[in-house]
């Protein structure tokens, strides 16, 4: 199929796994920023494009894909991808194949709290996509309920992420919980409650929270999250339509937040919203020529 | 006017020895044998052995239970998130509920009703028993461990040398909670590896601890605290929910993989 003859669009991957998300709020949102790209709603990335292959394919890619899924769990956040082939997980255990493996063929399995290579999953990920969805015209955005993370060589570990941005683009619903700080008063509280010998004193501190208010970070099954999310959504539909995800503006549901106060200011303030310049950008997006979108 | 039967000392160690000797010969064989007597090696001990299969728990201390006596900071409260109440109502412990979801009971009652079901299904002790080293068939297969007194192993070496004894089984349950001991020896062995413990971006690994319990290598199955140092999952705070429901899948892998060596 010649893919100048597809219609712009984005494939928006459901994660049927976190029972507060709701991807078809996502793509409602997605739909109302950016009407000229219609959207379809796609069950989870993984199954969908696995039930495209025959039964022979199928089984015979489970197997592979398993093993790369457990080649890209993060073992230890401080430790660099090893040499040569720079995959954090180069020689998984069993089990760990086999969990990948059960992850792959039942839907069931909620369990979360991995950490991922996110470049690597995405280029695992960018295998399935058949040719004819290959190309710039189709955006494949995926939620995931594992953590993302991406190596830092200037301070020597991985960092959670809530996005990984690119063909396709991946975000992480539980990395919206984590990858952005909670605020620094949470972590003197838990260190002094850990001091005393509570082990579960994340739980402590946020009982101690003001009353009547809703806690200053998401949790993660928080009804809040779908919300939260929309923007993330845009940040990566904007990457690959303008090759710029974020906003310097606090205001801007495209703020790159990297505390959760930041987050809830720029996605949850009340819904999230854009800038005027950012605005203007999704203007000129909705009435620009077909060939001078992308 | 004595109360109780005249019976004479050497009466009652003959009792113990001969009571301890039988029950120690017919174990030296067993179906399974489970190495942690706390609440992941009970819950799968209670398992197997209410199917009808001869099971030995090996615990190197004295008394049995593992952590589930007692919560976070010495407070003897248990608490379990939910599907875990579904396991004490079995036990027929009492809980409450304290918010949606999470249960909390008393850790004496909740343990050592744990104990007494596993007793009661037929589990048999070998407490005050210490882990030394794996019997290894085919050269990859665990077909029994090898054990001694755990006192013998309190003293400098300088001034004891006790051999230990091997007890052999049909499959292995590593059930040692954070030392992994059984996973760690066949690691020194070049024939398995550990991760550690892994990244600590959750505080919860309840469910993976529950959905990596299984058989690790032939004659091998790894549950509870010891699924986390083998696969580098986030340690967790005193939540007993996984080590139950980790317990339970753990005698549900043996005889799953136990089937698996005999075909």
């Amino acid at each position: 199929m010649n893919n100048h003859n597809r219609k712009d669009r984005i494939c928006l991957y459901d994660e049927p796994r976190v029972e507060v998300f709701r991807v078809e709020e996502i793509a409602a949102a997605l739909q109302r920023w950016l009407p000229s790209f219609p959207v379809e709603l796609r069950d989870d990335f993984f199954a969908f494009h696995l039930r495209q292959l025959s039964a022979e394919a199928r089984e015979q890619s489970l197997d592979s894909l398993a093993r790369a899924l457990a080649e890209a769990r993060v073992r230890d956040p401080f430790s660099p991808p090893p040499s040569p082939r720079e995959i954090p997980n180069p020689d998984p255990l069993p089990g760990e194949i086999d969990y990948e493996r059960r992850r792959l063929t039942e839907s069931s399995h909620r369990a979360f709290g991995i950490l991922y290579d996110g470049y690597e999953l995405l280029s695992i990920m960018r295998e399935l996509i058949p040719a004819e969805e290959t190309g710039l015209r189709t955006l494949h955005l995926a939620f995931t309920n594992q953590l993302l993370g991406t190596w830092d060589d200037t301070d020597g570990h991985y960092h959670a992420r809530v996005g990984i941005f690119g063909h396709p683009a991946l975000i992480s619903i539980p990395g919206l919980v984590e990858a952005p700080a909670r605020p620094r008063s949470y972590y003197l509280l838990r260190q002094q409650y850990q001091a005393l010998g509570f082990p579960e004193a994340e739980e402590a501190a946020l009982a101690t929270a003001t009353p009547g208010e809703e806690p200053r970070w998401l949790e993660h099954d928080d009804p809040r999250l779908t919300e939260a999310l929309k923007g993330y959504a845009l940040q990566a539909a904007l990457y690959v339509l303008t090759g710029e995800a974020f906003c310097p503006e606090l205001n801007c549901c495209l703020y790159n937040a990297h505390w959760q106060e930041e987050l809830i200011r720029a996605q949850l303030s009340p819904s999230p919203a854009l800038c005027p310049r950012h605005q203007r950008v999704l203007e000129r997006l909705a009435t620009a020529p077909e060939w001078e979108r992308w | 006017m004595e109360i109780f039967y005249p019976i004479s000392e050497k009466d009652i160690t003959r009792a113990i020895v001969r009571g301890f000797l039988k029950q120690f010969e017919e174990y030296a064989d067993s179906d399974y044998i489970i190495v942690g007597g706390g609440p992941s090696g009970l819950m799968a001990g209670r398992e197997l052995a209410r199917k009808g299969n001869r099971v030995l728990i090996v615990e190197r201390n004295n008394y049995l239970g593992g952590g589930f006596w007692i919560g976070g900071y010495l407070m003897n409260k248990v608490t379990l998130r939910a599907p875990a109440q579904q396991v004490l109502d079995e036990l027929g412990v009492p809980y409450e509920e304290y918010i949606k979801g999470l249960y909390v009971a008393d850790g004496p009652h909740a343990c050592s009703k744990l104990i007494a079901a596993a007793c009661d299904a037929g589990v048999k002790f070998a407490n005050m028993t210490t882990f030394d080293d794996v019997v290894v068939r085919d050269n990859k297969r665990v077909a029994g461990v090898v054990v001694n007194w755990t006192p013998v192993t309190a003293l400098p070496r300088e001034i004891t040398c006790v051999d230990p004894v091997a007890l052999e089984a049909k499959m292995v349950l590593d059930c040692t909670g954070h030392d992994a001991c059984v996973v760690k020896k066949m690691e020194e062995r070049g024939l398995a590896k550990t991760v550690g413990y892994g990244a600590m971006w959750v505080n919860r690994s309840e469910d993976l601890v529950v959905e990596h319990t299984g058989v690790l290598l032939p004659g091998l199955v790894v549950a509870g605290m010891a699924v986390s140092a083998t696969y580098g999952l986030p340690r967790m705070g005193p939540t007993f929910g996984a080590m139950l429901l980790s317990g339970k899948k753990a005698a549900e892998a043996a005889e799953k993989g136990l089937e698996e060596l005999a075909a």
